[in-house]
């Protein structure tokens, strides 16, 4: 049947963007079962085909309104695996600058994420204890609010790297290029320090990183209700 | 009639007007809609948006329940039926509105109408 790949495509574009939970697959499956009926129906009163399916999608441009923000987790479940994943970046994030220890903001650095990783391990470790994993506890999260979080983040991140690349950049070669001079590097060591303060400022994308992860959980913890 | 759809008395009801439908029979999204345009002669169309999350809105509210249907050709659909609580809701509903219209008959209408029929002063 014709009508229904067309309404299925429309269908398919207009849920594109959503999150795969349960609820918003039935959602999509309920208009497009409505959409099959409309459109039968007006055939059925002397409608061609085109018309029917144009006027059965008429009202349907967006269905950001009716999808529900408010989505049921396992909060203990969720929580803990957030943890679990923000301490796994945290951990990639001390090892990788461990080569950094060669100067003294990368020993600031790397030590910084040493500190967050015992205390993070820490929390988790007392997450565990209480149960977290294995916890029935519910509740429900704001996916409209957390998603809205998420692309902040990674904005305010964005602007952090152009900024302080760039700030880094003037700093080493600002001077250089103002008076005409050479940009060089005195040396492999200096060639490394120069690297080190571009790529160390950079490492805090675990944050977003960490960020969207918390939102990617939220569809794995989703309570599903029959 | 063009404004009978921002009315807020219209408006006010939707809710009121999907469970009455599903007060008669246990019915899918479309055919609500259909049954409310048949019922009003043409007069009120249900968009699918307010359709939508009126129904999320009631089955929140525990006033309505929704199983899927046996259709073996095309999609499956997503029957509605009220549950003794929305039947409940209904019944308080329908009190409303006969308080309402006999109250705004007097305030707007002026209590002739009601009197002669007419309308006419």
């Amino acid at each position: 049947m014709t009508d229904r790949n067309d309404l299925n495509l429309f269908v398919d574009r207009l849920f594109a963007n959503k999150r795969k939970t349960k609820a918003v697959m039935e959602l999509k499956q309920e208009i497009l079962s409505n959409l099959e009926a409309k459109v039968a129906d007006c055939m059925s009163s002397g409608m061609d085909y085109q018309e029917a399916i144009s006027q059965a999608i008429r009202d349907l441009d967006d269905i950001d309104s009716i999808i529900d923000d408010k989505q049921t987790v396992y909060i203990h479940r969720y929580r803990y695996d957030v943890m679990q994943g923000a301490l796994l970046y945290v951990f990639i994030a001390w090892i990788v600058t461990i080569p950094a220890r060669l100067t003294l903001s990368g020993v600031m650095v790397n030590t910084l994420f040493m500190v967050l990783g015992i205390a993070g391990g820490v929390l988790l470790l007392t997450m565990l204890q209480k149960g977290f994993p294995s916890s029935a506890e519910i509740d429900q999260v704001d996916t409209g609010k957390i998603g809205r979080m998420i692309r902040r983040v990674w904005i305010l991140w964005g602007l952090f790297a152009i900024v302080i690349t760039g700030y880094s950049l003037l700093i080493k070669f600002g001077s250089d290029l103002w008076f005409g001079r050479q940009v060089g590097f005195s040396g492999p060591y200096d060639f490394y320090e120069t690297m080190l303060q571009l790529v160390l400022p950079l490492t805090t994308i675990i944050i977003p990183l960490a960020t969207r992860k918390a939102g990617q959980y939220i569809t794995k913890y989703e309570v599903k209700q029959s | 009639m063009e404004s009978l759809h921002n009315s807020d008395l219209v408006r006010g009801n939707i809710d009121a007007f999907i469970l009455r439908v599903l007060l008669d029979a246990d019915n899918y999204g479309y055919q609500i809609i259909k049954e409310l345009g048949i019922r009003s002669g043409g007069r009120f169309e249900l968009k699918e948006p307010t359709l939508y999350s009126s129904l999320r809105r009631l089955e929140q509210q525990g006033l309505i329940r929704s199983y899927w249907g046996q259709e073996t050709q095309g999609g499956r659909r997503k029957y509605y039926t009220l549950t003794p609580d929305g039947r409940e809701r209904f019944k308080v509903k329908w009190q409303e509105w006969q308080a309402a219209r006999a109250i705004i008959d007097v305030l707007i209408g002026d209590g002739k109408e009601l009197a002669s029929g007419d309308g006419q002063k």
